[in-house]
C-alpha cells in the first residue's frame, strides 16, 4: 500500500469512526441537535382553491404557465378511462390506477405524502395543481401570505426560495417563503415517453380478455374426509372446489387478489386463503362454500397454517418476515414472531407441538460470503420461536412437509452458485435443487435431486403420502414431479459420514438415482402438491395450463388430469408467462428466469456474470415487479428496454442457448412487465407517517442542516425522483470498489485487510480513481430487496450510508441526526 | 414432440413374419436381396411379434468388399464408395445411387427436415473428401438428380459431417446455422473436428486435442460428442465439447487403455450408444459390440447392449425414433468361407438386443452408416462467448486438492506449491513443451490467462518442484472462453462448492502467451481487462 492511499484510508477511517460516534451519543440518548419533528413545521396541502385566493390569474404578477394547459386539471379524471386500467395491468399495477401512488405521481398532487397530508380544502380530482410544483403550501399560506409586507420587492413569491427545511435548521421567517420555487425541469419527472403508455395509447395495446380468465392453479388441500380437493388459482383469483371421486370441478368461490396458498382448519370446516395483493385473509365456510369474513393483513400473506387443536392460525407474511399468530376463531393477532427472509410455506411438526417455517431468501449475511438460510422453528403450545436451523450454501426453501412416521420435516431447496463466476453451466456450475431434512434438534442434512446433465429446476413443492412411503416433489421449471422413496433417502443420508453429509450429499449430482424412483411429466409449471387422505393419489396444481394432474405414487404415473376450464388459447401474456417459469432456456435446464426471481421479485443474492469479467465482480439481483418504466436497465444501465435486457445478452452470458425469437421474446418481456408490484406495508394507506412526512423532507432537501447549500446531484431527489424515485440514469456515488472489474488498483496485496476500508472493501475515490457510474434505480418497494448497492455489499438500507457513504457522495447524509437518518429511513421504506 | 418413424406401422401387432407381410409381397424374385433369405429363414424364432414393415427410405454408404483402410484414421471410403437410397416399400426397385460422378463418397447426415443430405465425397480418386450437400427428393426415382453442392473444399481432407443447430453470438443479430465436420488438419495432419457457418462458409476448428477427434455426433443438448485417442493411443474415449470449441467434457471413458468407443449416436428418450471394442482391429471399420450410457449420467450408466462375441460385429448405429437402432451388422466368418461377410443393415431392439428384423443387405457391398430418411427433432441452438479476435482464454480452477469427492491432504510435501502448464503448440507430441509454472493459493484455486486453440495439459508440483499429479488427457480454451474447473480429477458429478477462491480475487497469471511471464508472473493486480459489458 502506498504511503498516501494508507493515509486517506485512515483519514477514510477517522471519518466513518466520527459518524459512529455522532451516532453513538445520539444514541446515549443525547442527541447533537434534536429536531424539531413538531407536525405543526411540516406543510399540509391545501388545494389550489386556497392558492387562488391570493393569486387570481387576472391580478397576480406572477403568473403560472400552468394555468394555459388544462388538461392538468382533468389529469386524474383520466385515470377512470378503461385506457388506464390496461395501462396499470401491464406496467404492472395491481388495481384501480387511481388509488396507484405510481399513477397519482403524475395525474395528481400531493399523492406521495397522502391524504393524511391533504387539508379539508384539497380536491385531489383538481388533478395536477400548483403544489404539484411548489410543493405543500398551507406553511405558505399561515406564515408568507399573513405577512404579504415581506413580499419581494418585485411582487414575486418564491423567488429567493429553495427547498423546505423544516427540522433541519431554525431560519427567520422572513427569510423564507415558505414554499417551492417552480421551474420547468419538474415537468421532466413526469413528461417522458412511457413504454406503458406509448403501448396502450399509441400502439392501441388491449389486454386480451382470455388473461382475466386464465386459472393459473397455484395450491391445493384434500378435504380431511377426502371428498373435496380444493384449488387456489391466483389468476383468477378464486378457489376451485373438485369432487375428488368424480374428478370433476363443482364450484368455484371467489376470494381476494392474487392468493396464494390456503390451509384448511383440522375438522375441513373453515378454509383459509392468504390473499398476497390484497393483503388479506378470506376465510371459507366449506360447507356453504361461501367467504365468511375477508381480513385485512399486512406484508403479502403467503401461507397460513392451523395449529393442530384449530385455535390458532401461523400466518406468513412474506414480505414482512414475520409469522402472525392469529386466534382462529375472532381472527385478532395475538402475537407476532419474526422469521428468517421471506417465510414462504410452513408445516407442522412431530405431533404438531411445532411448526416449521421455509423461507425463500438467504438471511442477510456477510458480503461476499456464502448464503446460509434458516428453518424458523416455533414451538406451537407457547407460540414462540424455539430454533432457527441453518441450512449452509442454499436459498429458495420453498415446499415443506413432515415425514410421518417420523420426526424428520423434509423441504425443498435451491443451490445458487453465488461466489463461482457464471462462466459455464455443465456440472451443476450454477443453480442446483434438492432437497433438505431437518430433525428437531436442529441437524440439517440436503440432496441435489438433479441429475448430471438434466437439471430438476425451480422446487416448488412437496408432499409426502399419509404412510411415509412416498414423497413427490414438483418442479416448476422442467414440468416434473419426482417420485421419490423416502426410505432410500433417509437411508442415504443415514448411512453418510458426517463429511459426506456436509461436502458430498448436497453437491453430487448422482445421488438422486439412489432414491428418485421416476420423474414423471406433467403439465406446465407444476406448483402444489397435495395427497389424498388415503394417499391413493397426489394431485399436482400445473399452473400455466390450468389443470390437475391425478398420480398414482405407486405406479409413479400420471392417471388423470383434471380440466379447471381455463381457456385454450395461448394469448401472448400467458405464452411469456411459460417462457418466464420454464428452465428449457438454460443448457441441461438449469434454471428458468423464475429461479433467480421467485414471484417476479429477487432471491436476494449477488452473482458474478462473466460479462463483467470473471474474478469477483458480483453484481445486484434487482426485482422484476413493476419495471417497465423504469430503464434503462442493468447495473451499467446500458440496456433501454427490456427486450434488450432479456435478449440475446441473457443467452449468451446466461442460458447458453439460442436466444429467444422475436415473438417469444416480445411475450416474455409483456409478462415481467406486468409482474405486480405488491402494496407496501410500510405505508399507511391514508399516507405518510409523522416519522415519514419527515424523512421526505430530508429527502427532498436542498440545504444541510447547518444551512449549506446541497448541490443538485447530491440531493437524494436529484437523483431519485418522479414516480418511481428514478432520474433513470447513471451516477457514481462513491460505491465503486476493488471488485469492480474495471478498475486500476494500486494496492500491494488485495488481501492485506489493512488496505481496505471499515467493510474489507476498498475504497477508490481517496486515491484519485474515479467513481464508476452505475444506473439509478427505482425506490418502489425498497424495503423489501436487501441486500443494496450495485454490488449488494449493503445488507440493509441503513449501511448504505454508515458503511458506504462515508464522503457524502451517496447524498448527502453526513450532518443528519440520528433521528432524521431514521426518519429518512422510514419514508425510503414506504416508497 | 416425439416423432413416430414413418415406416413402422404400429396399428398392427400381430405376430410378424416377414414372409408374406407387406415388405416381400410386392418383391419381385429378381430383386430379392440376400436380407429376405435371412429374413425368411429366422423369422420364427427372431422376429416374433416385430411390427410390420410399412413405409421407409433409408439411405446408406456402400463399400466395395474388396475395400481396405483405417477408419478412424480417415481411409474408410476407398474408390468406389457410393451413398444409396433404398424405399423398403418398393425392394423391387432396389437401391438407388445417390453420388454418381463421385469416385468415393458416403458418411450421409440428414437435415432435420428430412430433405438435405450433407456426405462427404470426392469427384476423382486423386482429389481430397471434401463435404458435399445434395436435397433427398420425395420419390427415391428422382433423388439423384437432385441438387449437389460443394459445401467444404480444400485444404480439408474431411472424413465426417453433421448438421447442427444453431449458434449465436453476440455480434450476430440472430442466429445462424452451422454444420460440423471432421477433416485432418492441414497443418499437423491430426484428425480434428471443425465447424462451418452455413451463411459464410467460415470455418473453425474446435478441437485441439493431441492425439486426434473424430466421429462427431450432435447431442440433443446442442453439444458435440466426438471420439478421441487416448495419449497412449491404443483406445479410444468419447467427449463432449460445446459446437464454439468451449468446454470440452469427458462423456464416456474408462481406464482400459486398449477400450474404443467410437460412434456414438443419440436416441429420442436419451441414451447414447456407441460402438465399443474392447480389442478393436484398426481395419477399415473398428466394428465392435454397441454399448449405451444414459446422456444424463454418461459416467455410470453403461450398458452393453450386444455383447461382445463371436457372433458378429456392429457398426454405426442410428436412432430410429420409435427408440429401436438402425444398425449395420455382420457375422463373423465361418469357416472354408472364401471371403468376409459383409454389413448389412438391420433393425435392433435395444432392451433385448436382438436384431429384430433384417432391412438390407448387399453381399458385393458393406452397407454402413444407415439413416432413416424423415425429419427429426432438431436439437438445442447454443450461443457463444467466443471471440477469434482475443487470442486468448482464460482458466481456473476451484480447488486442485479436490480428487474424487475427496479433498487431498494440503500440508507438508503434500502441498501443491505450482501448477505446471504444458502445452502441444501444433499438436504433435515432439512440440510439448512447458509454457509456465505459476503458484496455487492456499485454498487451491488458480487463475490463468493462457493461448487459446492449444492443447494444454497441467501438473501440480510440490514445494521441491516435484509432480505430484499430471493430467493425462489434454484440454483446451478457446478466445475469450473462461474455462472453470472444480478440482484435479474430481468426481464428475460433483458440482463446485459455493465459495469465493482465492485466485480469482486478483489478475490471471499470463502463461505461455506472446509477453511470457513464466514462472514471473506479473505484479499481483495488474489492471483488469474489463470486458465489454
Amino acid at each position: 500500500m502506498t504511503r498516501g492511499s494508507r493515509l486517506r484510508s485512515i483519514e477514510c477511517l477517522a471519518a466513518w469512526v466520527a459518524v459512529s460516534l455522532s451516532m453513538a451519543s445520539v444514541a446515549n440518548g443525547q442527541p447533537v441537535e434534536r429536531s424539531r419533528d413538531s407536525a405543526a413545521e411540516i406543510p399540509f396541502y391545501v388545494g389550489q382553491t386556497v392558492c387562488s385566493d391570493c393569486h387570481d390569474r387576472r391580478n397576480d404578477t406572477t403568473p403560472c404557465w400552468l394555468d394555459d394547459i388544462p388538461k392538468h386539471d382533468r389529469s386524474y379524471g383520466a385515470l377512470a378511462k378503461p385506457k388506464a386500467e390496461h395501462i396499470a395491468m401491464i406496467s404492472g399495477i395491481a388495481g384501480d390506477p387511481a388509488s396507484s401512488r405510481i399513477c397519482l405521481a403524475c395525474h395528481a398532487t400531493g399523492s406521495d405524502a397522502g391524504a393524511r397530508w391533504q387539508t379539508d380544502s384539497f380536491d385531489i380530482n383538481d388533478g395536477v395543481q400548483c403544489e404539484a410544483c411548489h410543493g405543500p403550501g398551507s406553511l405558505h399560506v399561515e406564515r408568507y401570505c399573513e405577512n404579504r409586507d415581506t413580499r419581494n420587492a418585485d411582487g414575486r413569491v418564491g423567488a429567493t426560495s429553495t427547498h423546505m427545511l423544516t427540522g433541519l435548521r431554525t431560519r427567520p421567517v422572513h427569510d423564507r417563503t415558505w414554499i417551492q420555487r417552480g421551474d420547468q425541469t419538474q415537468c421532466a419527472t413526469c413528461h417522458w415517453p412511457r413504454s406503458s403508455h406509448h403501448s396502450v395509447l399509441e400502439l392501441g395495446y388491449r389486454v386480451p380478455p382470455a388473461d382475466r380468465l386464465y386459472k393459473t392453479p397455484v395450491n391445493l388441500a384434500a378435504s380431511p374426509d377426502g371428498d373435496w380437493l380444493y384449488v387456489v388459482c391466483e389468476q383468477s383469483e378464486s378457489v376451485i372446489v373438485i369432487d375428488r371421486a368424480r374428478r370433476r370441478v363443482v364450484d368455484e368461490i371467489a376470494v381476494g387478489h392474487q392468493p396464494s396458498d390456503l390451509g384448511l382448519s383440522p375438522d375441513g370446516k373453515v378454509l383459509y386463503v392468504t390473499n398476497r395483493l390484497s393483503n388479506s385473509l378470506s376465510v371459507i365456510d366449506t360447507g356453504a362454500r361461501s367467504v365468511l369474513r375477508e381480513i385485512a393483513v399486512r406484508g403479502e400473506p403467503h401461507a397460513v397454517v392451523a395449529s393442530k387443536d384449530g385455535k390458532l392460525l401461523y400466518l406468513l407474511s412474506t414480505a414482512e418476515n414475520v409469522v402472525s399468530v392469529l386466534d382462529a376463531r375472532t381472527l385478532d393477532e395475538v402475537r407476532r414472531l419474526v422469521t428468517g427472509q421471506g417465510p414462504w410455506s410452513a408445516a407442522l411438526g412431530p405431533g404438531g407441538d411445532s411448526l416449521y417455517v421455509t423461507n425463500v431468501r438467504p438471511n442477510l449475511g456477510l458480503f461476499q460470503a456464502s448464503p446460509v438460510s434458516e428453518i424458523t422453528v416455533i414451538d406451537t403450545r407457547t407460540s414462540v420461536v424455539m430454533n432457527r436451523p441453518v441450512v449452509p450454501e442454499a436459498n429458495m426453501l420453498q415446499g415443506i412437509a413432515l415425514i410421518p412416521g417420523s420426526d424428520v420435516v423434509a423441504f425443498t431447496l435451491m443451490r445458487t452458485k453465488s461466489l463461482v463466476p457464471i462462466t459455464r453451466l455443465a456440472q451443476g456450475w450454477t443453480i442446483t435443487n434438492g432437497l433438505g431434512l431437518v430433525w428437531p434438534d436442529g441437524r440439517v442434512a440436503q440432496v441435489l435431486l438433479d441429475e448430471p446433465n438434466a437439471s430438476f429446476a425451480d422446487l416448488m413443492d412437496l408432499a409426502v403420502s399419509p404412510d411415509g412411503r412416498r414423497m413427490l416433489v414438483t418442479s416448476g421449471g422442467s414440468d416434473r414431479v419426482a417420485v421419490v422413496d423416502v426410505g432410500r433417502l433417509l437411508d442415504t443420508v443415514h448411512r453418510a459420514s458426517s463429511r459426506e453429509r456436509e461436502k458430498v450429499l448436497p453437491n453430487h449430482l448422482g445421488m438422486s438415482s439412489r432414491f428418485v424412483v421416476k420423474r414423471v411429466d406433467v403439465g406446465r409449471n407444476p406448483r402444489g402438491v397435495t395427497f389424498s387422505p388415503d394417499g391413493q393419489y397426489a394431485y399436482v396444481a400445473n399452473a400455466l395450463d390450468d389443470t390437475i394432474s391425478v398420480i398414482d405414487p405407486d405406479a409413479a404415473d400420471v392417471v388423470d388430469v383434471i380440466d379447471l376450464n381455463g381457456p385454450k388459447t395461448v394469448t401472448e401474456l400467458r405464452l411469456g408467462a411459460r417462457l418466464f417459469h420454464n428452465a428449457a432456456i438454460s443448457f441441461g435446464q438449469q434454471f428458468s428466469c423464475r429461479s433467480c426471481h421467485p414471484d417476479g421479485h429477487v432471491n436476494g443474492l449477488t452473482m458474478d456474470i462473466e460479462a463483467d469479467g470473471i474474478g469477483d465482480s458480483p453484481v445486484d439481483n434487482r426485482t422484476l415487479r413493476g419495471i417497465l418504466d423504469t430503464a434503462p436497465f442493468k447495473w451499467e444501465g446500458t440496456n433501454p428496454t427490456l427486450s434488450r435486457q432479456c435478449g440475446p445478452r441473457l443467452a449468451v452470458f446466461f442460458t447458453r442457448l439460442t436466444p429467444y425469437t422475436p415473438a417469444d421474446l416480445t411475450a416474455l418481456v409483456r409478462y415481467i412487465s406486468t409482474i405486480p408490484r405488491p402494496p407496501n406495508h410500510h405505508r399507511d394507506p391514508a399516507g405518510l407517517t409523522l416519522s415519514q412526512r419527515r424523512g421526505k423532507i430530508v429527502f427532498e432537501r436542498s440545504e444541510t442542516r447547518h444551512g449549506r447549500l446541497i448541490p443538485p446531484d447530491q440531493r437524494c431527489v436529484g437523483c431519485h425522483s418522479g414516480a418511481y424515485r428514478t432520474s433513470r440514469t447513471s451516477a457514481g456515488v462513491g460505491t465503486t470498489m476493488w471488485l469492480d472489474g474495471e478498475v486500476d488498483i494500486p494496492l500491494n496485496d488485495l488481501h492485506e485487510t489493512g488496505g481496505f476500508g471499515p467493510l474489507g472493501v476498498y475504497y477508490f475515490h481517496d486515491v484519485g480513481i474515479g467513481m464508476r457510474s452505475f444506473d439509478i434505480p427505482h425506490l418502489t418497494n425498497i424495503h423489501n430487496s436487501a441486500p443494496y448497492l450495485h454490488n449488494g455489499s449493503a445488507a440493509t438500507l441503513e449501511e448504505i450510508w454508515t458503511r458506504f457513504n462515508l464522503w457524502d457522495e451517496h447524498g448527502v447524509t453526513g450532518d443528519l441526526t440520528r433521528t432524521q437518518f431514521n426518519d429518512l429511513i422510514a419514508y425510503l421504506k414506504a416508497l | 414432440m416425439p416423432y413416430k418413424l414413418p415406416f413402422l406401422d404400429h396399428t398392427r401387432p400381430e405376430r410378424w413374419c416377414p414372409v408374406g407381410a407387406s415388405v416381400c409381397r410386392g418383391a419381385a424374385p429378381a430383386v430379392a436381396t440376400w436380407a429376405m433369405a435371412i429374413l425368411c429363414a429366422n423369422a420364427p424364432t427372431l422376429y416374433a411379434n416385430a411390427p410390420r414393415l410399412t413405409v421407409a427410405r433409408l439411405v446408406f454408404s456402400q463399400i466395395p468388399v474388396e475395400s481396405s483402410g483405417d477408419r478412424a484414421s480417415g481411409e474408410s471410403l476407398p474408390d468406389g464408395s457410393r451413398i444409396v437410397i433404398y424405399d423398403t416399400s418398393h425392394p423391387e426397385a432396389g437401391v438407388v445411387n445417390l453420388t454418381h460422378g463421385f469416385a468415393a463418397a458416403g458418411r450421409p447426415d440428414l437435415s432435420f427436415d428430412g430433405r438435405r443430405m450433407l456426405f462427404i465425397g470426392k469427384r476423382r480418386s486423386s482429389d481430397r473428401y471434401g463435404v458435399w450437400e445434395m436435397g433427398i427428393a420425395a420419390d427415391t426415382a428422382s433423388a439423384a438428380a437432385a441438387d449437389i453442392t460443394r459445401i467444404v473444399d480444400s485444404p480439408w481432407d474431411c472424413r465426417s459431417v453433421n448438421y447442427l443447430s444453431t449458434i449465436y453470438t453476440i455480434d450476430k443479430d440472430r442466429p445462424e446455422r452451422l454444420i460440423a465436420f471432421g477433416a485432418k488438419d492441414p497443418d499437423s495432419g491430426q484428425m480434428a473436428i471443425y465447424t462451418m457457418l452455413r451463411k459464410d462458409h467460415s470455418v473453425r476448428r474446435i478441437t485441439f486435442t493431441r492425439d486426434g477427434a473424430f466421429d462427431p455426433c450432435v447431442l440433443s443438448d446442442g453439444r458435440l460428442l466426438f471420439a478421441c485417442w487416448k495419449p497412449e493411443g491404443t483406445g479410444t474415449s468419447l467427449f463432449t465439447v460445446n459446437t464454439d470449441g468451449t468446454d470440452v467434457s469427458a462423456f464416456a471413458t474408462t481406464h482400459e487403455p486398449s477400450a474404443y468407443r467410437a460412434m456414438p449416436c443419440e436416441t429420442q428418450d436419451g441414451d447414447v450408444v456407441y460402438v465399443e471394442s474392447s480389442n478393436p482391429v484398426h481395419g477399415w471399420d473398428n466394428g465392435g459390440s454397441l454399448v449405451a450410457v444414459s446422456r444424463k449420467r454418461s459416467l455410470h450408466t453403461r450398458r452393453t447392449i450386444t455383447p461382445e462375441s463371436r457372433e458378429g460385429t456392429y457398426h454405426s448405429p442410428s436412432a430410429m425414433g420409435d427408440g429401436r437402432l438402425l444398425v449395420s451388422y455382420r457375422a463373423p466368418a465361418s469357416k472354408g468361407q472364401e471371403r468376409e461377410r459383409t454389413y448389412g443393415i438391420y433393425i435392433l431392439s435395444r432392451t433385448s438386443g436382438q436384431r429384430v428384423a433384417a432391412v438390407f443387405d448387399a453381399p458385393e457391398w458393406h452397407d454402413v452408416t444407415p439413416l432413416v430418411v424423415g425429419p427429426r427433432p432438431e436439437p438445442a441452438g447454443r450461443s457463444s462467448v467466443v471471440n477469434v479476435a482475443k487470442g486468448v482464454g482464460r482458466l481456473y480452477g476451484l480447488d486442485a486438492y479436490l480428487f474424487g469427492t475427496e479433498r487431498a491432504d494440503d500440508t507438508g510435501d503434500r502441498r501443491i506449491a505450482m501448477l505446471r502448464v504444458i502445452g502441444a503448440a501444433d499438436g504433435t507430441k515432439a512440440r510439448e513443451e512447458v509454457l509456465g509454472e505459476v503458484p496455487v493459493e492456499a485454498d487451491g484455486s488458480f487463475f490463468l490467462e493462457v493461448p487459446s486453440h492449444t492443447p494444454l495439459r497441467l501438473q501440480t508440483l510440490d514445494p521441491s518442484g516435484q509432480v505430484l499429479t499430471d493430467m493425462r488427457s489434454w484440454i483446451w480454451v478457446m478466445p475469450k472462453e473462461s474455462r472453470g474447473c472444480i478440482g484435479c480429477h474430481e468426481d464428475r458429478e460433483l458440482t463446485p462448492p459455493n465459495r469465493l477462491v482465492k485466485a480469482l480475487t486478483a489478475a490471471p497469471y499470463r502463461v505461455g502467451l506472446p509477453e511470457r511471464r513464466v514462472a514471473a508472473p506479473v505484479p499481483r493486480n495488474p489492471r483488469r481487462e474489463g470486458y465489454p459489458k
